[in-house]
């Protein structure tokens, strides 16, 4: 009986640790989480592609008759604005984990998630080339949150990159 | 005292008139190829060689003299909560969520800090036309305290910047200064004509779109919201285009 008992209260001990760790992970779980890429994918990725709609706009930035319209965390679009009421989407340069940009001269430089990269595109915007990259030298993207990102950093693999964080589907 | 003040405020007043330039941007200075500038809520900006960035905490200084080679020149803690970069002239703006950072860049690879205007912890962009410096305080997700306002500073002493007008606003964003003509992404985006600082009046009004930056450009704005990419007629507030995010 008294064996009963305390197997009883041990039962009722660990179900409610079960549930306190439940909850805990239910309540204080981050609702973001980080997408990694290889280096060697990220930095490969950096191509013109086919012009596409525009999605999240984030910054922009004038230079002569181009706009430059920042899709977060994605690339460049590029705007042909000889005609501001019709204007050209002529292109997207991908670039992963891609905040802000800046143009001198032609020559474009952007964010590649923590690489700053300067890219030259061809005068007819048919191609381009990543004639610069620095290294690790901007912070990691940082999560929407303000906090819960340090566990993810503990476990990100080597020689990966956060290009950008999403909502958990869970 | 009061004398002193005056000679500044006269020197600072004739220095503004010499200059004859009532525009602002933060225009790069980009001599060999027209223009080429971001919006207020940039966190790149370029000055002759150097590009700008600033990261939550960091002014990053590049140097871009050479096409195929940038380098990182200095990486300087600034503070916290950095959100926005607006270079004018020799000076430069930062945006932090406390206030505004001030910089004198006459030489570009090494700026050195000027002066500071704090505010409660809020979000804002803040641009400038070196005379007078907007900026707009917004409640948000991580920015710390409710107040939705659009502040007016005095630089008449860049040392000490002086709040002269404190307007309200709803949920106030980017912005963007041409003349005497401020333009406030402010539930859609606000035009207001800033000639007396005191009294500033709302000329004009483009509702109905989550703008979140304007930037003035030949006349036109071009606007980016949470929808997609808009321009309109800078006067008229005519929309010109509109890329859609369908």
């Amino acid at each position: 009986m008294m064996k009963t008992f305390k197997w009883s209260i041990a039962l009722i001990g660990v179900s409610a640790g079960l549930m306190a760790i439940l909850s805990f992970d239910t309540y204080f779980r981050p609702s973001y989480e980080p997408i990694l890429m290889s280096r060697e994918d990220m930095e490969a990725a950096v191509q013109l592609r086919e012009s596409r709609d525009i999605e999240k706009p984030g910054k922009i930035w004038v230079y002569n008759q181009f706009i430059f319209v920042i899709e977060k965390y994605k690339g460049v679009h590029v705007l042909d604005n000889s005609n501001p009421s019709n204007p050209q989407n002529v292109g997207f340069i991908q670039i992963d984990g891609c905040t802000d940009v800046a143009v001198k001269n032609g020559l474009i430089y952007a964010n590649n998630a923590v690489d700053l990269i300067g890219i030259k595109p061809s005068s007819d915007y048919q191609s381009i080339e990543v004639v610069s990259r620095n290294r690790e030298v901007l912070p990691e993207l940082a999560s929407p949150e303000s906090w819960g990102d340090s566990e993810f950093r503990k476990l990100r693999p080597d020689n990966t990159v956060i290009v950008r964080w999403e909502p958990y589907n869970r | 005292m009061k004398r002193t003040i005056l000679f500044i405020f006269i020197l600072a007043v004739t220095f503004a008139c010499e200059d004859g330039s009532i525009f602002s941007s933060s225009e790069s200075s980009d001599n060999s190829s027209g223009i080429s500038k971001g919006g207020s809520t940039a966190t790149f900006a370029i000055k002759g060689d150097v590009l700008y960035v600033v990261d939550s905490e960091h002014l990053n200084i590049f140097d871009i003299s050479i096409e195929n080679e940038s380098e990182l020149l200095q990486k300087t803690q600034v503070g916290w909560g950095i959100e926005t970069i607006f270079p004018f002239g020799d000076m430069l703006f930062l945006g932090t969520q406390s206030g505004v950072l001030i910089y004198d860049i006459s030489q570009p690879t090494s700026p050195s800090f000027i002066s500071e205007y704090s505010h409660i912890v809020a979000c804002d962009p803040v641009v400038t036309d070196g005379d007078f410096a907007y900026l707009t305080l917004r409640t948000g997700s991580n920015c710390g305290r409710p107040i939705n306002e659009l502040q007016i500073l005095d630089l008449s002493n860049i040392n000490q910047p002086v709040m002269i007008n404190a307007v309200p606003m709803n949920n106030p964003k980017g912005l963007s200064l041409h003349g005497n003509t401020l333009y406030v992404c402010d539930e859609g985006v606000k035009v207001f004509d800033v000639s007396d600082k005191n009294n500033i009046v709302e000329i004009g009004h483009i509702p109905n779109i989550p703008a979140n930056d304007v930037i003035f450009h030949n006349n036109q704005l071009l606007v980016t919201a949470d929808n997609g990419f808009y321009q309109f007629d800078a006067t008229e507030f005519i929309q010109l285009s509109y890329f859609e995010y369908l």
